[in-house]
């Protein structure tokens, strides 16, 4: 009979399967080239359409953690963790509020970066300064986070195996190897593969579920009798958790670098509309599933602890193999799915990161205008080796002080929401328009509030995040400041 | 022709009762009530999360125009 502890071995083909497809995606992204352009890699000369566009965004948005973070927090917090779907929609809500204009303007002035907007808009030199250091501290943490879980799936996967450090240096020569070649176009591809892996794995593992252990009525029944307070009506702390995690993301998820970039990528309005439309529905489908898992490994496994819950996902397809041969196989495809998952989220990573070094801080410092610093190639593949040296280093040699200052990185990065929601409100030359003074005067507030709520151990306040604390503060000053000024004119 | 979701105060409006409606703050402090076998706040949560992902949806297709790129 087979268990999961074979399915290491049959990974471990599968995995050498799916990293050749990887790469000769990479190949094929480098052959499909257009121009020797910033554009052309980083953005895939602007020409990716709706279906490449709609796996990429889909498989960009949903990290390792989704699959396996996703189902833990939902063990440990009973039914109340379905906010995962509405925070996750909101991501996707929080696109309405300026990707309509800033792609308009990424088309009328040829953006790269989510910096070129700022700069266009607000030209201050400052601003583009703290903007770089919050894109680059909130990436490096992303992207370090993916090859440390990396490095843990394919040990854990393959039952060591593969070791930690194989698992983080081979996966990261492997997302170097394509991104240098192929640029976005490599990685929306390689993302549209891992998207539609995800999806499967997903669906057929909620199908066997179903099928082996009940219908979601039938579960949450066997829950309430091993554990009632997890199915229970919410209290205040956690509908005000839960309303803080979706301004969090709604307004934070929308900015990251990654996700900026496959807006300007997108070819046409009529292609992105339809492909953030339908993304608004995935996660009803996506996150309810790992929500469920996370649900039916409360009934099966009533008694686990908090480290032994991040592995829910697994125990519950150990728990499916061994009732049923015929779930060996979706269990490796959800298998499959966790490691492309967190590779398609680093891929995305390194290739913005390494677009903001080339174009905010090299083309910056040589003082390239936008129409020079496209042919500013060269150095593209020299800071993405140069990154993935840095973090790989750092993901083998985790140092605990600098890993303390990173995990804020979503606290910083919603600090940065007033600047595109309301610089892309009025034109720069109207006087009704946010200054650079204003956005600072609230940016620095808000970091200031975070970080120092953060940094004294009060991570939520009255169920509030540090973060969207700070950026309720950043959003009145920079509203204020905006009042003050417009009454002295 | 240009024009954007925000711009709308309808949008806006059922964007924010989309949003409160699915945290259930409504149930707080009642008795838990089975309905079909889920919990009655979780059912109120599901119908407002979709509401969430139509009016989104609705936003973008809707008032999303840009005749000079699209």
């Amino acid at each position: 009979m087979r268990t999961l502890t074979k399915i290491g071995g049959d990974l471990l083909v599968w995995c050498g399967v799916y990293i050749a497809v990887l790469l000769i995606i990479g190949w094929l992204g480098r052959r499909a080239k257009k121009a020797d352009t910033l554009s052309d890699h980083f953005l895939a000369g602007r020409g990716i359409g709706l279906f490449v566009l709609l796996f990429t965004l889909f498989a960009t948005q949903y990290s390792g953690n989704s699959l396996s973070g996703f189902p833990g927090q939902t063990y440990r917090d009973g039914l109340s963790y379905f906010m995962s779907v509405t925070f996750m929609i909101g991501i996707v809500a929080g696109y309405t509020l300026f990707v309509p204009r800033l792609f308009r303007l990424s088309r009328m002035r040829n953006f790269l970066t989510p910096n070129d907007f700022l700069n266009d808009r607000f030209g201050s030199r400052t601003l583009h300064l703290l903007a770089v250091v919050i894109f680059i501290v909130a990436m490096g943490n992303y992207m370090l986070a993916q090859l440390m879980a990396m490095g843990h799936a394919f040990s854990g996967l393959t039952d060591g195996r593969i070791p930690y450090w194989v698992g983080v240096v081979g996966g990261a020569a492997v997302i170097l190897i394509y991104e240098v070649l192929g640029g976005m176009r490599a990685v929306a591809w390689t993302d549209a593969l891992q998207g539609a892996i995800l999806g499967l794995g997903l669906v057929l593992i909620v199908v066997l579920l179903i099928a082996e252990v009940g219908s979601p009525a039938t579960i949450i029944a066997s829950v309430r009798e091993v554990a009632p307070a997890k199915v229970a009506n919410p209290g205040w702390s956690i509908c005000f958790v839960w309303l803080s995690n979706f301004l969090l993301l709604g307004l934070g998820g929308p900015l990251y670098p990654q996700a900026i970039q496959r807006i300007y990528a997108a070819r046409r309005v009529r292609e992105l509309r339809r492909a953030l439309a339908t993304m608004a529905f995935l996660p009803l489908i996506a996150v309810t599933s790992v929500v469920f898992i996370g649900v039916a490994g409360i009934a099966l496994f009533p008694d686990l602890g908090r480290i032994a819950s991040d592995k829910i996902t697994f125990k519950v397809l150990a728990h499916l193999v061994a009732q049923n041969p015929l779930a060996y196989y979706p269990a490796l495809i959800v298998m499959m799915a966790v490691v492309a998952a967190i590779m398609s989220t680093a891929d995305s990573c390194l290739l913005s990161l390494a677009s903001i070094f080339t174009k905010d801080v090299a083309a910056r410092i040589k003082g390239l205008d936008t129409h020079q610093s496209e042919r500013f190639t060269g150095q593209a593949p020299i800071f993405s080796i140069g990154i993935m040296i840095v973090l790989v280093l750092l993901a083998l040699n985790p140092l605990t002080t600098l890993w303390g200052l990173l995990v804020i990185k979503f606290e910083i990065l919603i600090q940065l929401s007033p600047a595109f929601v309301l610089g892309t409100l009025h034109e720069r030359t109207d006087p009704r328009a946010f200054s650079a003074r204003d956005i600072l005067t609230g940016l620095i507030a808000g970091l200031c509030v975070a970080i120092t709520l953060y940094s004294t151990g009060h991570k939520m306040v009255g169920g509030l995040h540090a973060g969207t604390i700070g950026v309720t503060v950043n959003y009145l000053l920079v509203a204020g400041s905006r009042w003050v000024r417009l009454r002295r004119m | 022709m240009t024009d954007e979701p925000r711009r709308h105060r309808f949008f806006l409006i059922a964007l924010a009762l989309a949003i409160l409606g699915t945290v259930p703050f409504l149930f707080v402090g009642r008795t838990p009530t089975l309905v079909l076998g889920l919990p009655l706040w979780l059912w109120s949560s599901i119908v407002f999360t979709i509401a969430l992902s139509i009016v989104t949806a609705w936003g973008f297709i809707r008032y999303w125009k840009d005749e000079d790129f699209d």
